[in-house]
């Protein structure tokens, strides 16, 4: 029953988000409508006077009342229809539909391998505490955290690009080349795991049941790995989900620099050609996935950990 | 009384400070950082050359003593340009901090104080704009609007007075259940003067903290657009901007990028340790500033 609540509540909360997007998006083909028509016109080779302009209105439905052409859109958005194109004359579901795996397998992969790589900072911070070791992961993990990614992104494309040349300048989608922009991706992820699982382990090793497994006879790396990892790891769990959704959001920057082929370079792209249509399934694309990473997640989350749950249900 | 609450203050900011002074990293920091703001400040008579005059015999050209730094695709000076560049990339995050402090803060101690219904509505508010991710909702409204840096600035504000202000509630909702509020509140304060003596100096400390880890993330946010293009537009240049150049000249200028980067990790590096740094030497300081006022 609790966990109903729970994620009716979770539900009710995301309604605005979607709400404030569609409009955001809606009214991207809206707020400039004679800009809209006279681009949609030119893109299909015609000429733009006042009679051809009004026609044209009138088959996009740009005539009608804003609220009227907002339910039209909405209900066309519902079936994932946004229409064609302007650049590339195909529909906009197929164009993101294409380039979207490419996206989301850069973000698994950044998330990979800001796991794979703050669990052992972690412990080798933890172990090494106030000692050089975790001096110097502290450090880098501050620089990983205040390097901006896209310069970070641009160093190592001269470097292992034009310099060593042992990865192509455009990385296309090919999964060979997935390792560079999913590492500068990773980076600033990998710290705040490093510092936040830092934090918790520390935390849980002082807890009565860590102390008795000690004098059990328990040897440091058995206790570690055994009980103090597994319930450190939980705080750091809700933190995933939210990156792994930011990192969807966020990956137009390191896909423009390594040209690689996913839906955020080409949001880039329409953006500045007036490809409005694009933009708009990519912003009502990318919300509806962050939503659903986030709800999954927190479903998931409220399972493995009851007392969100009971918390969420009574409050 | 006036006077002695004064001295009083002013120990436990000398106690601050003193704090702060034994954190060597942080206060290396907090200089670099005054560096910063002071060439920020002072830019226009510190350029060496115009940073906008174009000279095309320059084009790309190797550092030489005129200009430090090189030239950049334009023939520009480069140093020339990072110096302007300073000026704009810290005037711009200090401006949408400015808008998330005048809209958070007023909003957090208002529903932290009054509580009810405002309290309610404001929190909820806050709830839905917090799951507003904020690169797409900027690349929606750059798309909108047209690209432009007053719009990337607008979102900033528009999204992230919402976890400010449910900081500063947080801390409200502490400090009202303290003593020195009730005696204010029995001696016949109205609230207005409650909020304004006592309330609004102890989420001072916290606030300042908050904003110095912000501004770093600011930076970030308005140089990632303006590098991809969307944000800071010409003539008008910061240190997006010339990443956002060298990037079309990787293969035959690469120290074009070196120094635009290198500055935003520099400042974004310090904010955040001076950031925290501030932050230690502030949690028992804190205390101690309540503890005396409940003395009073």
């Amino acid at each position: 029953m609790n966990t109903l609540r729970y994620i009716c509540k979770r539900l009710l909360l995301v309604i605005p988000l979607l709400i404030v997007i569609s409009v955001l998006a809606f009214l991207l083909s809206n707020l400039s409508s004679g800009d809209v028509a006279s681009v949609a016109i030119r893109n299909e080779g015609g000429i733009v006077n006042d009679v051809t302009l009004a026609a044209k209105r009138e088959e996009l439905g740009l005539d009608k009342p804003l609220a009227v052409q907002y339910l039209n859109w909405l209900s066309k958005a519902a079936r994932l229809d946004f229409g064609n194109s302007f650049t590339t004359k195909k529909p906009v579901i197929y164009e993101i539909g294409r380039r979207f795996p490419a996206t989301l397998e850069l973000a698994l992969m950044a998330t990979l391998i800001a796991v794979a790589l703050s669990v052992p900072f972690a412990l080798i911070s933890v172990r090494y505490k106030d000692k050089l070791p975790d001096f110097i992961i502290r450090v880098l993990t501050t620089v990983g955290a205040t390097m901006p990614n896209f310069w970070l992104g641009l160093l190592l494309l001269y470097f292992f690009a034009i310099q060593l040349g042992v990865v192509p300048v455009i990385s296309g989608s090919k999964f060979s080349n997935i390792f560079l922009p999913a590492f500068v991706m990773s980076l600033e992820h990998m710290a705040l795991y490093t510092r936040l699982l830092r934090g918790s382990i520390i935390q849980v090793m002082d807890s009565g049941y860590i102390k008795a497994a000690r004098t059990k006879g328990l040897t440091y790396w058995a206790v570690m790995l055994k009980h103090a990892l597994r319930n450190a790891v939980l705080p750091c769990m809700t933190l995933l989900t939210t990156n792994l959704s930011g990192l969807i959001c966020g990956s137009f920057a390191i896909e423009t620099i390594f040209s690689w082929n996913g839906i955020g370079k080409f949001a880039v792209e329409s953006v500045k050609s007036k490809d409005l249509p694009v933009v708009e399934g990519y912003i009502m694309a990318v919300a509806l996935t962050y939503i659903l990473i986030n709800l999954i997640m927190d479903i998931v989350y409220s399972y493995v950990n009851p007392r969100i749950r009971l918390e969420g249900g009574k409050s | 009384m006036a006077e002695r609450t004064k001295t009083r203050r002013m120990t436990s900011f000398q106690k601050v400070l003193q704090r702060l002074a034994k954190d060597k990293m942080a206060v290396l920091c907090g200089i670099i950082l005054l560096a910063f703001l002071l060439v920020a400040i002072f830019s226009s008579s510190l350029t060496p050359n115009d940073p906008n005059e174009v000279h095309p015999e320059l084009r790309l050209a190797e550092p030489s003593f005129q200009y430090p730094l090189g030239n950049d695709q334009l023939g520009r000076c480069i140093l020339s340009r990072l110096i302007a560049g300073t000026s704009t990339t810290l005037g711009n995050a200090l401006a949408v901090l400015t808008g998330i402090l005048v809209v958070g803060v007023p909003l957090g101690m208002y529903a932290g104080f009054k509580g009810g219904i405002v309290d309610n509505i404001i929190m909820r508010l806050v709830d839905v704009l917090c799951t507003f991710p904020s690169s797409l909702v900027a690349l929606a409204v750059v798309g909108i609007l047209g690209p432009g840096l007053t719009n990337i600035m607008l979102v900033l504000v528009t999204l992230w007075w919402a976890p400010l202000a449910r900081m500063v509630r947080g801390e409200v909702l502490q400090i009202k259940e303290k003593e020195f509020v009730t005696a204010a509140r029995c001696s016949g304060l109205s609230d207005t003067k409650i909020v304004f003596r006592h309330v609004l100096l102890n989420i001072v400390p916290p606030v300042v903290v908050y904003a110095t880890l912000r501004v770093g993330a600011i930076i970030m946010h308005i140089a990632g657009f303006s590098f991809i293009g969307l944000g800071t537009q010409a003539p008008m240049s910061d240190w997006g901007v010339m990443l956002s150049d060298a990037r079309e000249y990787l293969r035959f200028a690469p120290r074009m990028m070196l120094w635009p980067g290198l500055c935003i990790m520099i400042v974004a590096f310090s904010l955040n340790v001076f950031g925290e740094g501030l932050g230690e030497a502030l949690k028992p300081g804190s205390k101690n500033l309540s503890r005396k006022e409940v003395q009073e």
